[in-house]
C-alpha cells in the first residue's frame, strides 16, 4: 500500500477532513484507481474505527467525524468509479419502531451496514408497523432490522414481526433486532431472526449471512 | 430533626438531613435511605395508580425532599429572559417534549446559538425555587435538570453535538460555559433563599457499552466546568448529586476527581454494581437505582422483592451507609403498582434489617 493511502486511513479516526480530501486529490492526479483509494483507504480506515469501537479504545464521535470525512472523500471519488449494476452486499431496511424516537443506535448501525458495503434504506424514527411493511414491499431487503432503546417500545417489534405474517412476506425477509433493552431471550421470544449486542456486531453478522 | 407528627401514618419515620449527611459522608446510617425523587412522578401515572402510590409515600415517606428548580422555557416570549434560546424565529423544534435529541435537519446552526442572549437562562428569575417544599427536617436537594453536555446536544441534536467535538470546541466549551454560570447563579440563590444541601445535575455520558465519548475529550470539555460548579457548591457547604445513565465506568474517575459526591443511578447490564461499589465505594456514594429495563417493569412482585434485597446487599456499606435507593431512571407506566410497593416495602424492611445487624455488629466490635 503506498504511504498516501496509509495515511487516508490512519487520518480517517481523527477527523483530519481537509488533510484527507487533499491526499485523496493527490493520489487520483496521480493515477491511483479510486476503487484503491476506497477500499483500502476510506473503507479499511472505517473498518479500524468500528474495531477499536468495538474494543472500547474509539467512541462515537470518532465513529461519527470518520464517517462524514469517508463520505466527504467519495463524493471526490465518485466520479472516477467504475459503475457496476450493484457493487453492493445487499439491501438493508432499518427503523427505529413506533413511539421510539432515539435514533443514534439506528444511526450507528446504519454506518457500519454502509462502510461493509450495504445498501442500507433508513426509515427515520417512530416508525409504524404499516411503514415497514410498505418499505419491505417496495425494496425487497435480504434484512429489516428493528431498532428501540424503550420497553415500552420494543414489543412494537413484534407488532412489525406479526404484520409482516398478516401481509404473507414474513419469509422473505430476515428480521434483525437490537437497542439497549433487548436481549436474545427476547428476539427469540418475538420470532426475531438475529439479535446482536451493537453495531459493528450486526455488521459482521450480516456479511456472514449475505456473504 | 424529624417531627414524627410532621409524619402521622409513617410505618418508617424518614432519615434526617444529619443522617442523609452522615451517609454520603460515610460515617454510618441506621438504615440505607429510600428516596424515589425526581425519579418518580405520581401525575403522569396511570389514575389507578395514583392514590397507592400516595398511599405508599405516607407510610414510607421519602428519605429526602427532592425538587425542581422552576425550569427556564426552551424559546422565551419577547422579553423573557428565563429561557435557553431568546432569538425569534429561531427553529422551535429544539427540545421537543417528546424528543430525545434533534436530528440534523432541526437543530439550531452555530449562527442562531451566538445570538443568544449570554446572560440567559437569568439566574435573577425571582421565582426560581418556586417549587420548594417546607423544609421538614428532611434533607434537600434542587435538581437541575440537564447539564453541560446535555445542552449541547439539546441545542445541536446527538450527531451534530459529538462531531462539535472535533469540529467546533470552541462553541462546545460555549455551551458548557452558559450551563455552568446559569447552575453557579442557581447553586448560590438555593442556599441563601431555601436552605438546600445538594445540588444536582443530569448529563448522560453513557451508553449500553461505554461512554459516548473518551476520558480525554470528557477531561477538555467536560471536567472543567464540572469542578467549577462541584468546587463552588462544597464552598457553600453542599453536596453535588449527578444522574448519569448507561456505562460511563471509564468517565467515573474523573466524575469522582471534580467532585461530584453522589452519582445515580448505576444501571443495571450497562454496569456492574459490585465492581462499581469495590472501586470507587470508598469516594462515592450511590443513589442506586433499581432496574427499569427488565425488572420493574417486566418482574413479578417476588423477583422485584429479590433484586431489591440483592441491591441492599451490593450497596450497603456496613458501618458508612453511602447508599440511598430509587428507580434508575424516571418511572413509567409500564411498571405495575405492585412492583413500586414491593420494592419500597422491601428497601425499608430488608433495609432495616441490615442496619440493625450492622449496628449490632458495630456495639460488638466486629469488622463485616
Amino acid at each position: 500500500m503506498n504511504e498516501n493511502i496509509a495515511q487516508i486511513r490512519e487520518l480517517l479516526i481523527k477527523g483530519k477532513m481537509n488533510e484527507i480530501n487533499a491526499l485523496v486529490k493527490e493520489e487520483l492526479e496521480k493515477g491511483t484507481a479510486a476503487e484503491v483509494i476506497l477500499n483500502d483507504g476510506l473503507l479499511a480506515g472505517m473498518d479500524d474505527i468500528a474495531r477499536k469501537w468495538a474494543e472500547g479504545t474509539a467512541f462515537i464521535p470518532e465513529v461519527l467525524i470518520g464517517a462524514r470525512c469517508m463520505n466527504m472523500a467519495i463524493d471526490i471519488l465518485e466520479p472516477h468509479l467504475v459503475k457496476t449494476e450493484d457493487s453492493s452486499r445487499g439491501t438493508v431496511v432499518m427503523g427505529t419502531v413506533q413511539g421510539d424516537l432515539h435514533d443514534i443506535g439506528k444511526n450507528l448501525c446504519i454506518l457500519m451496514m454502509k462502510a461493509k458495503s450495504f445498501n442500507v434504506i433508513d426509515l427515520g424514527v417512530d416508525v409504524s408497523a404499516e411503514k415497514f411493511v410498505e418499505a419491505v414491499k417496495q425494496y425487497e431487503p435480504m434484512v429489516l432490522c428493528l431498532s428501540s432503546l424503550l420497553t415500552t417500545t420494543m414489543g412494537n417489534m413484534k407488532v412489525v414481526i406479526d404484520a409482516l405474517k398478516e401481509a404473507g412476506i414474513r419469509g422473505k425477509v430476515k428480521v434483525a433486532v437490537g437497542g439497549a433493552p433487548v436481549t436474545q431471550d427476547f428476539a427469540d421470544e418475538i420470532g426475531a431472526d438475529l439479535y446482536t449486542e451493537d453495531a459493528v456486531q450486526l455488521a459482521d453478522a450480516l456479511v456472514a449471512y449475505c456473504g | 430533626m424529624i417531627d414524627a407528627k410532621k409524619f402521622p401514618q409513617a410505618k418508617s419515620l424518614p432519615l434526617s438531613r444529619e443522617e442523609i449527611i452522615s451517609l454520603i459522608k460515610g460515617t454510618g446510617v441506621r438504615r440505607p435511605a429510600v428516596s424515589f425523587g425526581n425519579w418518580l412522578h405520581i401525575d403522569e401515572l396511570g389514575k389507578e395508580k395514583q392514590p397507592v402510590l400516595r398511599q405508599l409515600l405516607r407510610e414510607y415517606p421519602e428519605d429526602m425532599q427532592v425538587f425542581y428548580i422552576k425550569k427556564p422555557s426552551i424559546f422565551g416570549e419577547p422579553g423573557d429572559k428565563y429561557t435557553w434560546c431568546d432569538v425569534p424565529g429561531a427553529d422551535p423544534s429544539i427540545g421537543r417534549v417528546k424528543s430525545v435529541g434533534v436530528d440534523e435537519a432541526t437543530a439550531i446552526s452555530w449562527d442562531v446559538f451566538d445570538q443568544i442572549s449570554e446572560d440567559t437562562p437569568d439566574g435573577d428569575e425571582p421565582t426560581m425555587y418556586c417549587n420548594a417544599p417546607e423544609e421538614d427536617g428532611r434533607f434537600r436537594l434542587a435538581w437541575f435538570s440537564g447539564g453541560m453536555w446535555t445542552w449541547l446536544w439539546n441545542y445541536r441534536g446527538m450527531n451534530n453535538a459529538m462531531m462539535d467535538l472535533y469540529m467546533d470546541p470552541e462553541h462546545v466549551h460555549k455551551v458548557s460555559r452558559k450551563v455552568t454560570n446559569f447552575f453557579k447563579k442557581a447553586t448560590v440563590r438555593g442556599v441563601k433563599e431555601d436552605g438546600i444541601d445538594a445540588i444536582g445535575f443530569g448529563d448522560d455520558l453513557g451508553m449500553q457499552k461505554g461512554p459516548f465519548m473518551s476520558p480525554e475529550m470528557f477531561r477538555e470539555f467536560y471536567f472543567p466546568y464540572y469542578k467549577e460548579l462541584c468546587d463552588l457548591a462544597h464552598s457553600l457547604g453542599l453536596y453535588v448529586f449527578m444522574h448519569c445513565c448507561g456505562d460511563a465506568k471509564l468517565l467515573i474517575p474523573q466524575l469522582i476527581e471534580a467532585g461530584i459526591d453522589v452519582l445515580h443511578p448505576i444501571q443495571k447490564y450497562a454496569m456492574d454494581a459490585a465492581e462499581i461499589v469495590s472501586e470507587f465505594g470508598s469516594d462515592l456514594a450511590f443513589w442506586a437505582g433499581i432496574d427499569l429495563q427488565r425488572v420493574l417493569p417486566f418482574g413479578t412482585v417476588e423477583e422485584v422483592k429479590k433484586e431489591t434485597r440483592d441491591f441492599v446487599d451490593i450497596f450497603y456499606q456496613p458501618g458508612k451507609g453511602k447508599v440511598l435507593f430509587t428507580a434508575s431512571n424516571r418511572v413509567e407506566d409500564n411498571v405495575p403498582v405492585e412492583n413500586l410497593v414491593a420494592f419500597v416495602e422491601e428497601a425499608h424492611r430488608y433495609g432495616e434489617y441490615v442496619g440493625k445487624h450492622d449496628q449490632k455488629n458495630a456495639e460488638e466490635g466486629i469488622v463485616s
